[in-house]
């Protein structure tokens, strides 16, 4: 028992509406419209929701091994307790059923005998992979295909070569890019291959670097990421499809990081001549969408639902990096009087 | 790719919407209309910090090579265009102009630092005149963004680093100091919002005081001696919280005070009942007590919302 299309497509809906900037009349009567039979809850509260579960589940593990229950038991009481909310109580993305299901599978995961091969984690993508079916939940499937793309660079870390281990991320991104190409029923299964196009390029790079133990950029390494990202903003483009901008932009900043060592220019010049490349490209975007009103335009909207909270939270403390460290409390030390000799900001620290 | 334009067509059909708002949509839907906007502020937030970030790692390597007084002079002329920029502008601003407007910010408070370590200015000075200069600007140019650099600077001359490890410390006196700061911010908001009815600066003063002060009593709760007065200021301070959920509809009030309480509530339940078997139960009792009471009262609140 799950959703219909119709029902998870209504919640889609019912997830935008806010966002569709509606006439107050209109915006409740499509509400009232969207209305399911199931319980939901906002990705705000559905995190808190989660959060505080997955707390529990970790108690739960804890008091079962405690008293020779084993984790079984805890998976067994997690899941029967997650189907139970679903089929009886309807919650469905409320963010407790999700975390009670995930939790159970992982906690019978754990439960089982641990031999320290890299096959625990296809047990592990399995899980993820079982509870984003169950629950239509994109989050839970891209973790799942990380687990699986982390699988193939651990079996072949030996090897110490980069192809092999960023070849299947890679492969991964550029099927996300083709599938997104076609118009999916499930919400759901759009934001799955939306989350594999975004993370896959930095999987690939990440599981590259640490199988090969360099950490020197390879022109070789960044070209796959140049045609990777031309791909995804040529589609993105086509398609009109922001997922695939991000994805774009991903390949791209995987690509500047790579070419960093190639060019003799010190860093500081380097994030500076960055910095000013990208204010320049966004004004140029912007001019040339000024007073547009069809096709690509520049009217306001959220890329996500906390765009200013992320930038907000992400001034204060790329802030106070700026502007220095505060003083150190001490007792009977006042704020004025403590010293702050240490400036710097965004990784770059030092005492003068 | 997804596409709600069967149900909108359903909704203008069956009068829901009307034909006006039903063309809008669908054309969203079908890309006839595409908004680059996130991806373009997007591009010139990360820019701007770039450049920040770049400034300040010239600062750290190039000490000796450039001079301290050429580094101040040339940072606050650099400043000083951003502003200028912002300024000319302010009639018709776009969409990187308040990128260029924090990244001017940026660089006066990495100019301020280093005149404070070269001329050996007092830092908590510095900080506080960098609070002062950034909420002069937020005013001034009607910006969030130099409001958070006024707030960070605040916080940072009271010696509270936004960081996460400050909340496992069980500094007493750095509680204090946060619940300060919180003290200062509700002040602050207040005058602001009596002073201004239209201030967007509102839910930034309020986000940021529940925060600081929910981190200083969890600081509270961390200390040993400390732990039944931390407990109790985060449950009383998680009712204020509450209320003021109801009151003004804002249901992330509601969220800090149920998650913040759990986290006090565990933390001295973990010291006073320590054992394999006590410890675990009275958690897993308390995250339950937790999923319960938020489920109720985000019923309530959604009730009370339709």
């Amino acid at each position: 028992m799950r959703p219909t299309i119709a029902e998870e497509r209504a919640h889609a809906i019912a997830g935008q509406l806010d966002d569709w900037e509606l006439p107050a009349e209109e915006h409740r009567a499509l509400g009232k419209q969207l209305a399911t039979r199931w319980r939901r809850n906002s990705p705000f509260v559905a995190a808190a929701f989660f959060g505080l579960t997955v707390f529990a589940m970790f108690a739960l593990v804890a008091l079962c091994k405690s008293i020779g229950a084993t984790e079984f038991a805890a998976a067994a009481i997690a899941l029967g307790t997650g189907e139970y909310m679903i089929r009886r109580r309807r919650m469905y993305g409320s963010g407790i059923e999700s975390a009670l299901w995930i939790g159970g599978l992982l906690a019978f995961i754990a439960g089982l005998p641990s031999t320290g091969e890299a096959e625990a984690l296809l047990v592990i993508a399995a899980a993820f992979a079982l509870a984003a079916w169950r629950m239509q939940n994109a989050i839970f499937g891209t973790i799942g295909v990380v687990c699986t793309a982390v699988y193939f660079a651990a079996e072949w870390h030996r090897a110490h070569d980069f192809w092999r281990v960023a070849m299947v991320p890679l492969a991964l991104a550029l099927i996300a890019i083709v599938a997104k190409r076609w118009l999916f029923s499930r919400p759901w299964i759009d934001s799955f291959w939306s989350y594999v196009a975004i993370v896959m390029p930095l999987v690939a790079e990440i599981c590259g670097r640490i199988v090969t133990y360099d950490a020197n950029g390879h022109l070789e390494y960044a070209l796959p990421y140049a045609i990777l990202g031309v791909i995804a903003l040529l589609a993105g483009l086509h398609l009109r499809e922001h997922s695939l901008l991000i994805a774009a932009g991903v390949s791209f900043a995987i690509m500047a990081f790579e070419l960093h060592d190639l060019v003799d220019t010190p860093l500081e010049w380097k994030l500076i001549g960055g910095g000013v490349v990208l204010l320049g490209l966004a004004a140029l975007v912007a001019r040339r969408l000024r007073g547009r009103t069809a096709g690509f335009v520049a009217t306001p909207a959220s890329l996500t639902r906390y765009d200013e909270l992320l930038k907000l939270g992400g001034t204060m403390v790329a802030g106070q990096a700026m502007h220095g460290k505060p003083a150190e409390p001490e007792p009977a030390v006042t704020g004025t009087t403590g010293g702050s000799d240490s400036f710097g900001g965004a990784g770059a620290t030092g005492d003068y | 790719m997804l596409s709600f334009e069967p149900e909108l067509t359903d909704a203008r059909d069956d009068g829901v919407l009307t034909p006006p708002t039903a063309a809008r949509l669908i054309a969203m839907q079908r890309r006839e209309i595409f908004t680059l906007f996130g991806e373009i502020r997007a591009l010139a937030w990360i820019g701007a910090m770039l450049v920040a970030a770049g400034v300040s790692v010239l600062i750290s390597n190039h000490i000796k090579d450039i001079g301290a007084l050429t580094i101040a002079i040339v940072l606050a002329i650099a400043a000083a265009g951003c502003y200028a920029w912002a300024w000319m502008r302010r009639d018709r601003a776009s969409l990187i102009d308040d990128s260029i407007l924090l990244l001017g910010g940026m660089l006066v408070s990495a100019d301020a630092g280093w005149i404070a370590t070269q001329w050996h200015v007092d830092g908590g000075r510095t900080l506080l005149f960098l609070a002062i200069f950034h909420a002069v600007g937020a005013y001034r140019f009607e910006s969030r963004a130099l409001l958070s650099l006024s707030i960070g600077a605040l916080a940072g001359w009271l010696g509270i680093e936004r960081k996460l490890e400050i909340l496992f410390s069980s500094n007493v006196d750095l509680a204090i100091r946060a619940f300060v700061c919180a003290a200062i911010l509700a002040a602050w908001r207040e005058i602001d919002r009596r002073a201004r009815t239209a201030t967007t600066f509102t839910p930034v003063f309020e986000h940021t005081a529940i925060t600081l002060a929910f981190w200083g009593s969890l600081i509270f709760a961390a200390n040993q001696e400390t732990a039944t007065v931390g407990v109790v200021f985060t449950l009383a301070l998680g009712a204020l919280s509450t209320v003021y959920a109801f009151r003004t509809n804002t249901e992330a009030f509601l969220l800090y005070a149920v998650i913040y309480g759990t986290l006090a509530v565990d933390m001295w339940v973990w010291r006073g009942f320590p054992g394999p078997t006590l410890s675990p139960f009275i958690t897993l009792l308390t995250a339950i007590a937790a999923v319960i009471g938020l489920t109720m009262a985000h019923r309530r609140f959604r009730s009370r919302a339709a």
